[in-house]
């Protein structure tokens, strides 16, 4: 038996240990980003019905955003984000990306729709509508925050934990003839809640390409 | 023993499953009458409600799938789910079709607009039906969207909720599913229930996590019987088969307790007992806000149901406290959000009511994916604390064992206070709002030397 004195040493050793891991962790899994998103119930959606309904797919910094009425909808309120893009994985390129979503509940505009510090995300947008207004496909499904741990490995996540995200989509690939590389293969046939982010891309790559 | 030691840590890092509660979606700030009290409607008269005057679903044909009349029983079924809880006092009235325009369909984004106004002005809770989803999509949202609740008004100072709307995405109602066109389809069970959620917006409830294994294990419209019974109607996604199917009433034990404390009616005392406390980081001082805290029943084996998976109600700490306090990490907002308490004492503080019977408490964290729209708790993103998974008993330490439960007793009316968690394994007070820097002093007894730790040391002898 250890005399409580050592006892004591190594305790605080691995307290030491796990703070370290804990702040690590913390960092890693939670980003200093708040991204929100609006409540409303949304039907699921896997990897393949996102990239198909999205006109626009884009990974960047958000840079700017702000709450203002729609100009010609005095009475709806939206938010006007910009976002600094680094790929566009779909749509026009561009090195800035603006757009305006609907925000229906006066609470959610207290942090600008979750946008003000939303950080890296990675965005899957509908098709603007004839007034200017557009939103993650299927909302919180549509929208990845992007984090990287302590190597600088990137990982993305949307407000699902990605559940559901590959379900059937390699049936589907299959039945158009779109094959995926190992990499995606491997990520597709053990989901995690957190996926790679070059995989992911990979897969949204082969997917828009896929669909001609 | 090191090794043991690093082992049993590591595993207790590791086994924090991340998780969040049940409570009200908003509560009062610093600006009103009493702070921290949830945003409520005035229930000394019915809630009165508008509802669109055109059809709930269309298909693509321009045939009527559901008809006005049909769309209108159907809302005020589902306002019924609510109404109905029999230890709530809360009644809807429907106050005929929506006003300001024309015939009362709200057909355009134009319409739109005039009866947002309208909302936004305390004049009506519109329940708008769009019936081929052409107006989800003028406002820029995708068909995946079946339906929303939007708080148009709140009062501030007195915490009252004034006015809000509803819409209804008929498209998933008509009979027709087309990928290629982007038109879903839900049955009228599934449709039935994301609107009844919705509702429970409507009436001030937020978010509740409860059996978050399933959706953390990915379960996928096969959610285990006894675990979708507990599962909270107010859960922030839809993922398993619609309760009805399983036989289930669609208010789970969580969503009725909740709707019953935020609307206690005249039998709500002599039918809930309260569970209260506070969650402590390993200091046993400082207070935690944001980890859900779930009383379970305790099973009972003459029967076939789990009752500890169906028969469960939660809160996270701190609910009452405001989310965003205003410190150097969340930085711009240094007077803090206008929702919430600022008294510190609410800081770790839960309470829960339940129904007669024995229970165990625990605490889980919040699952980290539940932010923004399918936020729960004062704080998006959830905060993650190491060590915030284990259950109560009655010699909390920071180094006990997190199995280990002694089941509390409630009866009606009782108010069982001062269940107060101990975190294993925090450092005294780190969290999303600190640096990370604070170093865990070992404590003297009481939360050392007792008998796990004895466990422990003897280990290593062994």
């Amino acid at each position: 038996m250890s005399a409580p004195g050592n006892f004591y040493q190594s305790v605080r050793m691995l307290l030491t240990v796990g703070i370290a891991i804990t702040v690590i962790l913390c960092f890693f899994i939670f980003p200093a980003d708040a991204s929100a998103q609006l409540r409303a119930q949304t039907a699921p959606a896997d990897l393949d019905q996102l990239v198909h309904n999205a006109a626009t797919i884009l990974r960047g910094n958000v840079i700017s955003a702000a709450i203002e009425p729609h100009p010609q909808f005095s009475n709806i309120q939206t938010v006007v984000v910009t976002i600094s893009v680094s790929r566009v994985l779909k749509g026009e390129p561009s090195t800035t990306y603006t757009f305006r979503q609907f925000v229906w509940d006066i609470r959610d505009t207290a942090d600008v729709a979750g946008y003000r510090k939303a950080g890296e995300l990675l965005l899957f947008l509908n098709p603007n509508s004839p007034y200017g207004l557009t939103s993650p496909v299927g909302l919180d499904q549509g929208r990845f925050r992007v984090m990287r741990d302590p190597k600088g490995k990137a990982f993305a996540v949307n407000g699902r934990a990605n559940l559901g995200l590959f379900n059937q989509v390699p049936n589907k690939a299959a039945s158009r003839g779109v094959t995926f590389s190992q990499q995606v293969q491997a990520m597709m046939a053990k989901p995690q809640r957190q996926v790679p982010l070059d995989s992911l891309e990979d897969a949204i790559i082969t997917l828009a390409g896929g669909r001609k | 023993m090191k090794r043991r030691l690093a082992a049993f840590f590591l595993c207790l890092l590791l086994i924090s499953g991340l998780a969040s509660a049940g409570e009200p979606l908003r509560v009062t700030g610093f600006g009103a009458l009493q702070p921290g009290q949830p945003f409520v409607w005035q229930t000394s008269s019915p809630i009165t409600y508008t509802v669109d005057s055109g059809p709930l679903g269309v298909n693509p044909s321009g045939q009527t799938v559901i008809s006005n009349t049909q769309g209108l029983s159907r809302v005020q079924s589902l306002f019924q789910n609510w109404q109905s809880v029999q230890t709530a006092a809360i009644t809807f009235s429907y106050a005929g079709p929506i006003t300001g325009v024309p015939g009362g369909d709200v057909k355009s984004i134009q319409d739109f607009n005039v009866v947002q106004g309208s909302c936004n002005s305390g004049a009506q809770n519109p329940v708008i039906f769009d019936a081929n989803g052409s107006l989800i999509r003028a406002l820029g949202l995708d068909p995946l969207v079946i339906g929303f609740a939007a708080t148009c008004k709140l009062d501030t100072q007195t915490g009252h909720i004034n006015s809000t709307l509803v819409l209804l995405n008929g498209e998933f109602q008509d009979g027709v599913t087309d990928n290629a066109t982007k038109n879903f389809e839900l049955n009228a069970d599934q449709f039935d229930e994301a609107i009844t959620h919705e509702l429970g917006h409507f009436l001030g409830l937020g978010h509740s996590q409860i059996n978050v294994d399933l959706y953390q294990g990915g379960a996928v419209n096969n959610c285990n019987v006894d675990e979708l019974a507990g599962l909270p109607l107010m859960f922030p996604v839809a993922f398993c088969q619609s309760r009805k199917s399983a036989g289930l009433p669609i208010l789970s034990p969580d969503d009725i307790a909740w709707i019953s404390k935020l609307y206690p009616g005249p039998s709500f005392n002599s039918t809930y007992g309260t569970i209260s406390g506070f969650v402590f980081f390993s200091d046993g001082i400082t207070a935690v806000q944001g980890v859900n805290v779930i009383a379970r029943r305790v099973d009972d084996p003459a029967t076939t149901v789990d009752e500890s998976k169906s028969i469960a109600v939660s809160a996270v700490s701190g609910y009452s406290f405001t989310g965003n306090p205003g410190q150097s990490i969340t930085g711009d907002n240094t007077t803090g959000s206008s929702f919430g308490s600022r008294n510190p004492a609410l800081i770790g503080y839960y309470e829960i009511p339940v129904t007669p019977g024995t229970y165990t408490i625990q605490v889980e964290n919040i699952d980290a994916s539940f932010t923004g729209g399918s936020s729960l708790g004062p704080l998006d993103p959830p905060a993650v604390t190491y060590g915030a998974f284990e259950y109560w008993h009655n010699y909390e330490s920071a180094f006990d064992d997190p199995t280990q439960r002694d089941p509390v007793t409630v009866v009606a009316g009782q108010k069982i206070s001062n269940l107060n968690f101990i975190l294993n394994q925090t450092s005294p007070r780190f969290d999303q709002y600190e640096d990370g820097e604070v170093q865990l002093e070992i404590q003297k007894a009481p939360f050392l030397l007792r008998r796990h730790s004895s466990q422990l040391v003897s280990s290593e002898a062994a």
